[in-house]
């Protein structure tokens, strides 16, 4: 009974979704323009060849050298080059160049004459992350040149190369990179910002399907389809946006996994049924909004307001842990957050269910959060005086 | 209040009618007015804190020895990390590593000084995550800071051993030094770098979904004036784009002048460069906003159809992340919306405090779009008049 209930409201709910053109763009259409959207910005994963000015004050073999040194390692192309540092300001305030490489008068003079001398970097705080790539390989490449100095000079004093290397680099460091060993920004980019999106389209496409029905009025037929069982309307509603975006979720892990080439170093069945959670506890959240709303554009105001905000605290731009305490508290607040952490340990560092099954429960909570507005949505779409808010 | 009974038929009049239509629409004043508020407020307490400090990390010291002991301290010390944890061997590391306790994990295996001192290399290995690069890029600066230092003194120290002066011992094994220099925002403030940008990006956002709301109900009331010539067309739009811009103009200063120093967001630019920047931009978007606006049927659908847009619209002005990560054609593509121009523009006046001649080639895409959209919502609601779409 219960289930032919659920049955003959999912299929009046998919013949509206057939019907609306509104209803099948968000759940099928603009995911899918998202997807491709995110895919397409995020395939190459690497950022390289920022565009870099210098002001070479001493134009010699040695920082000509220097400089294609720097001009060859895979995140910086020297494109520019200035007269003095303010010519090269203008260039990084027009945002021509990222920075701006500074070598002084003397540098050679300095370097033959045995005087520690020193390469400057001006690096715009306004763009971290290009500023971030472009440091790492200035440096590296400064300390590839004056090792390469150091060498020559050991070599003319009689050192043996060997000697020479421990001499130069006393400590190795060597890392282990955990995750996403390739340091490979798409990986660590596209996941979560796919996730947000089908956040933003799970959230509107269940208020939309709950708060249609009070603001065309229709809220009694939608019950009697369900055989006035409140639990059989609400399941048979929800069911073709879980359906559609677990469809969407496996798309965009289809592209992760698949088109982009990520390794899934853990169990793709419990980053499956993390998803599933994931996107029940978003449905929740949102047939909570729009009963205590009971308006259909009030609740898509908030409940798109809530989906949007969650990636900021998801922590993928900057991490959780380093916000204040009261921002780290909201973070709580949404799935996203739980599932993005479930995502990093299945398919980065491939750990079992047991080290985040609190990921899952907390996700799980989420859906409580239905049967405490329940009163109040039977309420709702009985009563027609919530009926009809544009 | 009615609001057919006010007169339309002026340029004071459609003003007011628009504030109307936004004063009686709920739904509309919370995106048109306060959803700029709220959401800058929001964000600059998520990024407030600015930089990633005290990671907690994991130390493995094998060596147990006067330098490893240093090399440990300075990583207590961090200031971007914080030794939490002090396992007996690799094995419990990596645990502590997979539960979340800490972010990396510092390996310094036995041996460590005796090598030193013997003048052979020394090894020490990081364990780093990945998954999170602001995390990576904190604990592997100050893990190779604090490395690189202590292996530089015992080197010298060793030099010296062997009648090396010091100055020299220095030059010998490090001549040319890298040196570098942050600007406009020195300490690298999360914060600092993306609120310019989402400022902007939640300013045409909201005006987008906002006036298409208004539209909608617009054409649903039928409130068009009865003459309908091209000048009186004309006029209306421009008197609708000066209401928005009015109020998003107080909007942003009351961001500018609260929240900015609040959170100690940097604020180099001029005033009076970054107003004529953001005017120019506002009356862009408003306009890309009322040419959507004819667009739509049902006034919940702007919201449904066009909210999903804001992140990657963030993205396509590729400042946030950086442009040449992505296909230059899909960032061609994406200078058709005015936050693009107005984001780069606006992080080089109002962070950096550039002079509109810097960044003019942003100011003239955006005086172009200004136009065409002004030109395109002209044409959308004469067509509209023409068709009678607008009367219900």
């Amino acid at each position: 009974m219960f289930v032919r209930s659920v049955l003959s409201v999912f299929k009046r709910e998919l013949r509206e979704v057939a019907k609306s053109r509104l209803y099948l763009a968000v759940l099928v259409l603009l995911p899918l323009v998202m997807l491709s959207l995110f895919t397409v910005m995020f395939y190459r994963g690497t950022i390289d060849e920022l565009p870099i000015t210098v002001v070479d004050n001493d134009r010699t073999p040695m920082s000509r050298q220097l400089c294609s040194m720097i001009d060859a390692t895979p995140g910086v192309e020297i494109a520019f080059s200035a007269q003095s540092i303010g010519d090269a300001e203008r260039q990084l305030l027009s945002s021509e160049a990222l920075a701006v490489l500074y070598i002084k008068r003397g540098f050679e003079s300095d370097i033959y004459a045995g005087i520690p001398t020193k390469v400057e970097c001006y690096l715009p705080g306004t763009n971290i992350s290009a500023s971030g790539v472009i440091e790492r390989d200035i440096q590296q490449a400064v300390l590839t040149f004056s090792s390469g100095v150091a060498l020559n000079r050991m070599a003319a004093m009689g050192i043996g190369h060997s000697q020479a290397m421990v001499n130069i680099m006393p400590i190795k460091i060597l890392t282990n990179t955990i995750g996403n060993p390739y340091i490979n920004y798409g990986y660590y980019l596209a996941p979560v910002f796919m996730f947000m999106g089908v956040v933003i389209f799970i959230v509107v496409s269940t208020v939309y399907a709950f708060g249609r029905e009070l603001r065309y009025a229709t809220a009694r037929e939608w019950l009697s389809t369900a055989n006035d069982s409140l639990a059989a309307a609400v399941v048979g509603k929800m069911l073709p946006t879980t359906i559609a975006m677990v469809i969407n979720l496996q798309l965009a892990m289809l592209v992760i996994f698949v088109v982009m080439g990520m390794e899934c170093a853990g169990s793709y069945l419990e980053l499956s049924l993390g998803s599933l959670i994931f996107i029940i506890a978003y449905q929740s959240v949102a047939i909570a909004i729009v009963t205590l709303t009971s308006n259909l554009r009030l609740g898509l105001s908030i409940g798109g307001g809530y989906a949007v905000m969650a990636f900021t605290f998801s922590g993928v731009t900057f991490p959780v842990m380093a916000m204040y305490d009261v921002a780290q508290w909201f973070s709580k607040l949404f799935p996203l957050t739980y599932f993005s952490n479930i995502f990093v340990d299945k398919a980065m560092l491939g750990v079992g269910i047991s080290y985040d099954i609190g990921d899952y429960l907390a996700m799980t909570v989420f859906v409580l959060l239905v049967p405490l507005v329940w009163r109040r949505l039977s309420r709702v779409v009985g009563d027609s005086k919530y009926w009809c808010r544009d | 209040m009615n609001l057919k009974s006010i007169n339309s038929d002026s340029f004071l009049g459609v003003a007011i009618v628009e504030i109307r239509m936004v004063l009686t629409d709920g739904g509309a004043m919370l995106i048109l007015l306060f959803a700029m508020l709220i959401y800058t407020t929001i964000y600059s307490i998520a990024y407030g804190r600015e930089v990633v400090e005290c990671v907690d990390i994991a130390v493995v010291d094998e060596d147990n020895t006067q330098t490893s002991r240093r090399i440990v301290s300075g990583l207590r010390s961090g200031p971007n990390t914080s030794v939490v944890y002090n396992p007996v061997d690799m094995n419990s590391a990596k645990d502590l590593y997979l539960r979340r306790k800490v972010h990396a994990v510092v390996y310094i295996p036995e041996g460590l000084e005796r090598n030193l001192i013997a003048g052979k290399q020394a090894n020490i290995a990081l364990m780093l995550d990945g998954s999170h690069l602001l995390v990576y890029r904190q604990v592997l600066e100050q893990a190779t800071k604090d490395i690189l230092l202590q292996g530089a003194e015992v080197e010298v120290m060793r030099l010296v051993a062997n009648d090396v002066d010091a100055a020299a011992a220095l030059s010998i094994a490090s001549p040319v030094s890298y040196d570098g220099h942050v600007l406009y925002n020195p300490s690298l403030g999360y914060g600092s770098f993306v609120m310019p940008s989402v400022v902007v990006v939640i300013i045409q956002q909201t005006l987008v979904i906002g006036l298409a709301m208004v539209g909608v109900r617009r054409r649903n009331l039928g409130l068009y004036p009865k003459a309908n010539s091209l000048l009186i067309t004309t006029r209306n739009v421009i008197a609708k784009i000066l209401v928005y811009v009015v109020i998003y103009s107080v909007n942003l200063t009351i961001v500018l002048l609260t929240i900015w120093p609040l959170f100690g967001f940097p604020n180099a630019g001029k005033p009076i460069a970054i107003a004529i920047l953001m005017l120019i931009y506002m009356v862009a978007a408003t306009a890309l906003g009322l040419t959507l606006s004819h667009l739509f049927t049902r006034r919940e659908a702007p919201l449904m159809l066009l909210l999903w847009s804001s992140v990657p619209i963030l993205l396509l002005a590729g400042v946030s992340y950086p442009h040449e990560a992505f296909p230059e054609w899909l960032y061609t593509i994406g200078r058709i919306f005015p936050s693009s121009s107005a984001v780069s523009a606006f992080v080089m006046v109002g962070t950096a405090g550039a002079s509109l001649w810097d960044v003019r080639s942003d100011i003239l895409q955006l005086l172009l779009l200004a136009v065409i959209y002004t030109v395109c919502a002209i044409a959308a609601e004469k067509y509209c008049l023409m068709r009678k779409n607008c009367h219900k």
